[in-house]
């Protein structure tokens, strides 16, 4: 039996949703807003599709079908809202096709998860490694780090692989159950 | 949809340099899709992971997470059976030499099951502070925090957590948690040590950790998740043995009415010593995966062999686990979670074998009726007494 995919990839009970929810909500409720405006109604989206998940939990869930399933039920909810209200808010016809589209919704996801895999591992890391990494990420090179944090170019290189070391550890866990998931 | 998920991670991983070899090749075969590529570049170019962090600060996570717990635990009353009908569907897994997995689908119940009376544990138990005063712990859902000499005790749904600031070499303050019957909660000591307390156990401990050791009392059996510090070693009492650990994860049961005390170790290294003098001395260092067992009998004997941990710690995930056991104790240990009695009519099917796993929070019933399409015996509830009958 294989140890790592008991505590990482399955979820055995609906209680173990809540070992996730800190880690998911912050990402859900951002890709919430890229459906709506306002900021407590996203939260309450995203508070209800949880529940959501949790009532119907079925045994044995994949963590990644846990997800998809949050991510589908807030998106069909912000689309419920946008259509009931689109007049009220003065949604252009355009925009509600637009974001209404299954492509939207699956590129949304894609750049969620990309955020929140990139959000919630520097969220772990000192200060200082987070700068010089979000600098580095957005493509500037080791001197215009240094330069710019007013530090030496060999301080950027030790704090820079540092962060890389830490990362590692972190996305451990991300790495299993990619590996774990059969193709794309 | 899992696939969209799967691939936003990867890219994740790999803008930060941490993919991996598999992971390349399946993001370098997703973009030759000039689409992907698209979204890649778009991704790539328009980093918006600074606004991204500073967003995330503004969302008051730690209120929602807290609004979720209410309303899930109200639920958890309220929907109870419902949830029992969808887990049931794909519940459990009883094996008995024969492959009987065609009955996981099954929706066989008994009749005379269909009156619940037995039921799973919950979280809940009894916090004995210092002064004497008792706190009933899992009956509401009220966040609350307790000041006991200067340690805070942050009290959630499910577990405690203790806090404290500064060190003080004062005389020690001891708290007792008290697990009941069909009962479990979650601890987080001082020094970050986090503890699962299984159904009726108890476990005394100091509300602050000072001098040279970090010194613990327990009774039935819990899981250690010790916080590591080579200063203060961490040392687990129980009547018979002293189990002393650097930082690590074992778990350890010592109920009073068995014949054994087991300690299993999961990560780290721990050793265990007998402090009984009417038993046989030992002292053993064990490795991961090995498990010490003792026997309390007259010839006190004393073991050491390789285990799966999974099977020894996997109550703390939420799962009843048992590999190849006698009925006898897979109803001992059943017993401690639903709170119920059992008498034997047929003395030899206290030795049949089952392996048996399945959720905690699942309802008796379908336990039971699986047990019983097995073959090999007769279940019958009245009340709050499980009968074993014979099969004739």
């Amino acid at each position: 039996m294989d140890m790592s995919k008991h505590q990482s990839d399955i979820l055995y009970n609906k209680y173990q949703i809540k070992h996730h929810f800190e880690e998911w909500f912050p990402g859900l409720v951002i890709f919430a807003r890229q459906f709506i405006q306002s900021s407590t109604e996203a939260e309450d989206i995203v508070q209800n599709a949880f529940i959501k998940l949790f009532e119907n939990f079925e045994e044995e869930k994949n963590l990644l079908a846990a997800k998809g399933f949050l991510y589908k039920t807030i998106r069909n909810e912000c689309i419920n809202i946008l259509k009931h209200e689109a007049v009220k808010r003065k949604y252009s016809q355009q925009t509600l096709l637009e974001v209404s589209s299954e492509t939207y919704f699956l590129n949304k996801i894609i750049e969620e998860e990309t955020y929140s895999t990139l959000t919630n591992a520097i969220n772990q890391l000192p200060e200082q490694c987070q700068k010089i990494l979000i600098l580095s990420l957005n493509g500037l090179k080791n001197n215009e780090i240094a330069e710019d944090l007013s530090i030496s170019i060999n301080t950027v290189k030790s704090q820079k692989k540092r962060a890389y070391k830490r990362l590692k550890e972190q996305l451990k866990n991300v790495y299993q159950i990619v590996s774990f998931a059969s193709g794309i | 949809m899992k696939e969209h998920v799967k691939i936003g991670r990867i890219i994740g991983k790999h803008l930060l340099s941490n993919s991996s070899d598999e992971e390349e090749k399946q993001l370098q075969t997703w973009l030759k899709d000039t689409e992907n590529d698209n979204i890649f570049q778009s991704i790539h170019h328009h980093n918006h992971i600074e606004q991204r962090l500073h967003e995330y600060k503004q969302i008051d996570t730690k209120k929602a997470y807290s609004n979720f717990l209410q309303r899930t635990e109200q639920h958890r009353f309220t929907i109870g059976q419902i949830a029992f009908r969808a887990a049931a569907i794909a519940g459990l897994v009883v094996t008995v030499g024969i492959a009987i997995n065609y009955l996981l689908n099954s929706d066989y119940e008994p009749d005379y099951l269909t009156q619940e009376v037995i039921h799973p544990g919950t979280s809940k138990a009894i916090l004995k502070l210092a002064n004497g005063a008792r706190l009933e712990l899992g009956t509401t859902n009220d966040e609350s925090v307790i000041n006991e000499d200067g340690v805070q005790i942050f009290h959630t749904d499910s577990s405690l957590v203790y806090q404290n600031e500064a060190i003080s070499d004062k005389e020690l303050l001891y708290n007792t948690l008290v697990t009941p019957h069909g009962g479990e909660y979650q601890l987080e000591l001082a020094d970050g040590t986090k503890v699962w307390l299984n159904a009726q156990s108890e476990l005394t401990f100091p509300v602050a950790f000072s001098g040279t050791s970090r010194t613990v009392k327990l009774t039935g059996e819990a899981y250690f998740e010790v916080a590591h510090n080579p200063e203060q070693p961490f040392i687990v009492e129980t009547t018979t043995q002293q189990t002393e650990v650097l930082g690590t994860a074992f778990n350890l049961s010592a109920y009073p009415d068995e014949t054994q005390t087991v300690t299993t170790l999961v990560s780290g290294s721990v050793e265990a010593r007998s402090t009984n003098g009417n038993e046989s001395d030992f002292v053993e260092r064990l490795k991961p995966n090995q498990q010490l067992i003792v026997n309390h009998g007259n010839s006190g004997t004393v073991v050491v062999k390789e285990v799966n941990t999974y099977l020894y710690s996997a109550w703390k995930e939420g799962r009843l686990v048992f590999r190849d056991q006698p009925l006898e104790v897979i109803l001992d240990d059943m017993k401690r979670w639903y709170n119920f009695d059992v008498v034997y009519n047929n003395e030899a099917s206290r030795n049949y074998r089952f392996s048996i796993d399945m959720p905690k929070y699942e309802s008796i019933n379908k336990f039971i009726s699986i047990l019983e399409l097995t073959g090999s015996v007769d279940l019958e509830v009245n009340g709050n007494t499980l009968t074993v009958k014979s099969i004739n």
